[in-house]
């Protein structure tokens, strides 16, 4: 007996010991695997032949880019894609990926410890970065200068095309860094539908059965609420109405931002700041705010508005929404992806004009589209010219749609003689320029392809093309019959776009360093106003509400945000 | 003359004991390379770090890291609610893991205990969004399950528990509970199989019921286990996990929910992953917890209970 | 005689009500942790309309194997499957190693300086230095990219270690080792010949946790390896997830986002079931260990 367990013992100790000695002389015992530690050999070690020679321009030699870019589940593989290889072929370079963590938190995290252990970087960081962290690394050093590039037509042709005129001065504009120079390419795709992305929606057949129009003002919408939970619209018998319901968070998801741009202009992605004669005073200081919140609070005293809309998910909002017989008749989202994928659910709800409050304010929250800033060249790539020659390609017409649709004439086509009978209806918004149509049952984004990026990297459809994206598919077979959100939005919403607008905050290193001291300000204000609205504080109490605020220093943050509103607006 | 005998004294222990320090040449050296050496990075709590100058070379700013976390005009908030909440956790989620265990041990039903413990494990294994997803849709008011047994038993509307600020702490402590109660009894089974059967079946012929040999017997044999148990924990106190804070997070509750954790997360997205700032918080939170541990232990050697030193 | 007999029966009676209550509660809590077993499981072959609008309360809605489908699609799974259980089984030997030959010494009473050298264990389990740090030291130790990155880095487990200490230090009697020495037993001999074969319920719990730590862990992998065809499971299982979780706001264009953010709902609980029944099937395992009686036999024997 003893010594079966001394035999067991001993093989114990011979496995034990070996895999710590293992273990020990791993450290030293794999030169290979050391010499491929930088993040940059990896893609490089194969390809070290190719150097910089920089006299000429693919006359036969082919040479190599390392692009760190985060994985993405539905790209199936970088090397062999439709892009990559058309790429590749044209501007006579090899792409080596480094694929980086798909969330971008995580590869922040990555390229974070790269640059802060002064690893050797890839030559281009295809990703975005946070402003902060941007400025951050540009202003050491780490990224490439490219303003002489963007200004050599030579160097940047597509962006310097005809493509961008209208336009170019918005995007340099938004991609600047503080110090006035360019550090990155970037990606621009404006929408109209995602600039004004608070809307609310309404039950039509609710309104139709109980034979009322839908309202124009908050006394009206109110009338409506009213009507919704005394009437049984649904026709039920039961009283199981919800007026009005929406949720904490998700796109364009927020009860209150809606109504109360019928009291004061306000946009929960610009700080809640109103812009008038260039100077920003905060939204939530102002009486007008305090009398949208009594509105409010008035509803979800009188039932009209559900105050689960300030704790539930979009899940559980979802699950009101979609049930089959209606129960929820107004809701905010920013997409009709809310009301599922059924028909006649979808069907049912109807966009609500933005309303006029008592003071005859009517505003919708706004921001503008912006480029984004996505093709970072690194202090360690021996050729950023290419780098930028690369990044630049992307820019032309058919790149660009390729990079959002695939395959021309296999996914999308701008063959006149299709598209002429799915455009006409984006006619009057816009000088016609027949771009593309779709075809319908091949629409791969979203899906797991291997013909583009997923758009992860600089493209770009300006305004005048991108208007006709999103809805002209072939193929469609009741086109007509389906209400067409996209225009009704630029009818009702995109007209009342406010004068003067945030379009971003472009702040130095001190000034970012700042305001992190009033990292709690804006969350502040929103719970304040949830506590108002659902009654959990007082609105007696609204005095205190100003005078904490005083104290959390909001001078002093509004002076900041001044600041970065006129380095970004500054020509 | 005495001097010498004290030497071979000394000599004659290490002569006879040396193979147990053998055993942990190993891990000592372990420890110095993995955790001792990159220790000395944490200098960086007191530095400016900037990867230019390495962290040697960042600029020295004392304990300036530290100032600006402890002037943050609502630290002395997240600071009790991170203590409160934690504080709660503790109490309520240490005993009953060691409760299912004297349960397990004790059920003559072999089969359906085995049955359960598997059960129970599994629940550890779901991710914390999945989780935190399922107990919203759970307690929605008016789609929940529970929500809609509310309304046929007392014909009203449940009120929305998201919402409360005062419910937040019992919503993170029981969820964590339905979590990781299969999970941390396992640590006590364990222990339970160490218990002598003679023990038992000699109470028994004494007559002493299955309730007094579970109080008399499995309790006393695990209880160096769970005071040790009880300090580690004890030195856990200020790590709260800011995922799950924040997916409970919302406008309404906000004021109770907010913990250092998920105010450093939130800094930390602003500034853009500033390492110094974060070590220096990481350092303050183990200083707390490293002190607190080493009373509970003092306190559990004076009680003349198991102590980790 | 009659008193006996009474005394018996009544004694009989408590147990009759403890296994009641006791079996009562224990029933309660399967159900309880049942529930999001079978929701999980449920959720994963719905439909992923089904999913996101939470008509999912207890069964399937709208069967459908969307989500399977999608992470099998996945060129990388099986690789990333192949490497989790390399790194799983390697580590989880190095752990249970590490943290025995550090708990026995430590767990003997007469081992000199036993407590300065636990302080010094200790001490790292709440202090370290930090991301940067550490990553430095990876990179200077040349592990960076290396199979043994995943390994090594968190070799001592000082949690186990204490763990498993107070386990010898209760279960195995002192008086076993005066005895063992008397006959001539040196301590590396006690330690394979006695400690090892009566620990088998705590090696078991080590095993457990360690393979559990390992099978989840994405954070070293994700911050130290470089080549993909080296990822571990979840760290591919995170990447399918993050398109369900993406954050809008980084984004150019939300609402080309959501579309495709519906077409996956359903792929988190597939990619849970995916991911967690291997080492849920662990746990049967290290049960047969918890039998109680261990110490019993051996010492008689």
């Amino acid at each position: 007996m003893k010594r079966r367990i001394m035999r067991t013992g001993k093989k114990w100790l011979v496995c034990m010991l070996s895999t710590i000695l293992a273990c020990g002389a791993m450290g030293c015992g794999s030169t290979k695997e050391a010499a491929d530690q930088s993040p940059a050999a990896s893609a490089q070690a194969d390809s070290s032949a190719t150097s910089s020679s920089n006299e000429d321009n693919g006359a036969g030699e082919t040479r190599t880019l390392s692009i760190a870019i985060p994985q993405n589940a539905n790209v199936e593989d970088y090397e062999t894609n439709y892009l990559t290889k058309w790429l590749e072929e044209e501007m006579n370079v090899d792409l080596e990926f480094v694929l980086l963590p798909a969330t971008s938190e995580d590869a922040n995290t990555k390229v974070s410890l790269w640059v802060s252990s002064n690893a050797e970087l890839p030559d281009v960081l295809c990703m975005s970065l946070s402003d902060t962290v941007a400025q951050d690394y540009a202003s050491k050093g780490i990224f490439v200068d490219l303003t002489d590039y963007y200004a050599d037509p030579e160097i940047a042709v597509n962006i310097n095309s005809s493509r961008f005129d209208e336009e170019r001065d918005t995007i340099m504009n938004s991609i600047r860094f503080a110090d006035g120079k360019y550090y990155s390419l970037f990606t621009y795709n404006p929408f109209p539908w995602n600039e004004a992305s608070y809307r609310a929606w309404v039950n039509q057949e609710w309104l139709d059965s109980l034979g009322m129009e839908a309202p124009k003002t908050t006394d009206e919408f109110r009338e409506m609420l009213e009507a919704f939970k005394n009437n049984d619209p649904n026709g039920n018998g039961k009283s199981d109405e919800i007026p009005m319901m929406s949720a904490k968070s998700g796109y364009g998801i927020d009860p209150t931002t809606f109504l109360m741009n019928a009291f004061i202009q306000t946009t929960p992605g610009a700080d809640y700041m109103v812009v008038e004669n260039g100077k920003l005073s905060p939204a939530f200081t102002t009486d007008q705010w305090k009398a949208g919140l009594t509105y409010i609070h008035d509803l979800v005293q009188d039932g009209l508005l559900s105050p689960l809309s300030f704790t539930q998910d979009s899940t559980q909002l979802k699950t009101q929404l979609t049930a089959a017989e209606a129960v929820v008749g107004v809701t905010c989202a920013g997409s009709t992806s809310m009301f599922g994928s059924e028909p006649e659910v979808v069907g049912r709800m109807a966009l609500l004009e933005p309303l006029t409050g008592p003071e005859g304010v009517c505003g919708v929250s706004y921001r503008p589209s912006t480029a984004g800033c996505i093709w970072y060249i690194t202090k360690d790539c021996e050729d950023p010219e290419l780098a930028f020659r690369v990044g630049d390609w992307f820019f032309g017409e058919e790149q660009s749609w390729t990079a959002r649709y695939g395959q021309k004439d296999v996914h999308w086509t701008d063959d006149p003689e299709i598209t002429k009978d799915y455009l006409p209806m984006f006619e009057q918004y816009s000088p016609a320029k027949y771009v593309g149509t779709i075809y319908g049952s091949t629409d791969i984004w979203g899906q797991p392809q291997n013909e583009h990026w997923q758009g992860s990297h600089p493209y770009s459809t300006p305004l005048s093309e991108a208007l006709y994206q999103s809805f002209a598919y072939k193929e469609d077979p009741d086109l007509d019959s389906k209400t067409n959100y996209n225009t009704t939005h630029l009818d009702i919403y995109y007209n009342k776009i406010p004068d003067e607008y945030v379009t971003k905050f472009l702040h130095t290193d001190e000034e970012l360093d700042k305001l992190t001291d009033y990292s709690d300000m804006i969350e502040y204000v929103t719970s304040s106003m949830a506590e108002f609205i659902t009654g959990n504080r007082s609105l007696d109490e609204w005095d205190s509400y100003l005078q904490t605020l005083d104290e959390m220093g909001l001078n002093e943050y509004v002076a900041l945000r001044q600041s970065g509103f006129d380095r970004a607006n500054a020509e | 003359m005495q001097k010498k005998s004290a030497f071979d004294k000394f000599k004659k222990y290490y002569l006879s004991k040396w193979r147990l320090y053998l055993f942990l040449v190993i891990p000592v050296i372990y420890i110095i390379i993995f955790a001792y050496i990159p220790m000395v990075g944490a200098q960086i709590a007191f530095r400016d770090y900037d990867f230019r100058y390495g962290i040697w070379g960042s600029e020295w700013v004392g304990l300036e890291n530290f100032l600006k976390f402890f002037k943050y005009h609502d630290f002395k908030r997240i600071l009790w609610n991170t203590l409160s909440v934690s504080l709660y956790s503790l109490l309520a989620s240490f005993p009953l893991p060691i409760i299912l265990a004297l349960l397990l041990h004790s059920f003559p039903g072999k089969r359906f205990t085995k049955t359960v413990q598997t059960v129970l494990y599994m629940p550890h294994f779901i991710s914390v969004v999945v989780m935190i997803g399922m107990v919203m849709q759970i307690f929605n008011p008016l789609s929940g399950v529970f929500g809609l047994a509310y309304r046929v038993f007392t014909g009203e509307i449940m009120p929305d528990i998201f919402g409360n600020p005062n419910a937040f702490r019992h919503i993170y402590v029981w969820t964590g509970i339905w979590q990781g109660l299969g999970w941390g009894s396992i640590i006590y089974t364990a222990a339970l199989s160490g218990v002598d059967m003679e023990l038992h079946e000699s109470a028994q012929i004494d007559g002493a019921s299955r309730f007094q040999r579970v109080r008399y017997i499995d309790l006393p044999a695990i209880l160096p286990t769970v005071s040790i148990m009880l300090i580690m924990n004890a030195g856990n106190i200020m790590n709260i996990g800011f995922e799950k804070v924040l997916l409970l997070q919302n406008d309404l509750n906000r004021s109770s929910s907010e913990v250092i954790s998920t105010y450093v997360y939130k800094v930390g997205l602003m500034s853009g992953g500033d390492f110094s700032y974060a070590t220096a918080v990481g350092l303050f939170n183990s200083l707390i917890n490293f002190t607190l541990l080493v009373i509970v232990n003092y306190t559990a050697k004076k009680l003349g209970e198991t102590s980790l030193w | 005689m009659n008193n006996i007999a009474k005394n018996r029966i009544s004694t009989s009676r408590d147990d009759l009500v403890y296994y009641i209550i006791s079996g009562f509660i224990m029933s309660v809590l399967l159900v309880m942790a049942l529930y999001p077993m079978v929701f999980v499981l449920s959720a994963s072959f719905s439909s992923g309309d089904a999913v996101s609008s939470g008509k999912v309360i207890l069964w399937p809605v709208e069967l459908n194997l969307e989500g399977y489908k999608t992470v099998f699609r996945n060129n990388d799974i099986l690789r990333a499957y192949w490497n989790t259980l390399l790194y799983t089984a390697v580590g989880t030997l190095i752990n249970v190693s590490m943290a025995l030959i550090t708990a026995y010494p430590l767990s003997r009473r007469d081992l000199r300086g036993r407590g300065f050298l636990m302080l010094i264990f200790t001490f790292t389990m709440f202090f370290s230095g930090g991301m940067i740090p550490s990553y430095i030291n990876i990179s200077n130790l040349h592990l960076m990219n290396t199979f043994w990155v995943m390994v090594l880095p968190g070799a001592l487990s000082v949690y186990n270690m204490i763990v498993t200490r107070t386990f010898i230090q209760t279960s195995i009697p002192y008086e076993m080792l005066e005895a063992a020495s008397i006959d001539g037993c040196n301590d590396t001999k006690y330690f394979f010949s006695f400690v090892l074969p009566l620990s088998k319920a705590i090696i078991a719990v080590n095993t457990l946790f360690s393979a559990v730590n390992h099978w989840n862990a994405y954070f070293n992998a994700m911050i130290y390896l470089n080549d993909r065809d080296k990822l571990p499971l979840q760290n591919i299982m995170r990447e399918l997830l993050v398109l369900n979780e993406m954050n809008l706001s980084d984004l150019v264009d939300p609402e080309q986002a959501l579309l495709m953010l519906n077409s996956v709902a359903v792929l988190k609980y597939a990619l849970i079931v995916v991911a967690t029944v291997p080492i849920l099937c662990a746990y049967p395992f290290a049960q047969k260990y918890f039998v109680k009686g261990v110490m019993i036999g051996s010492v008689k024997g």
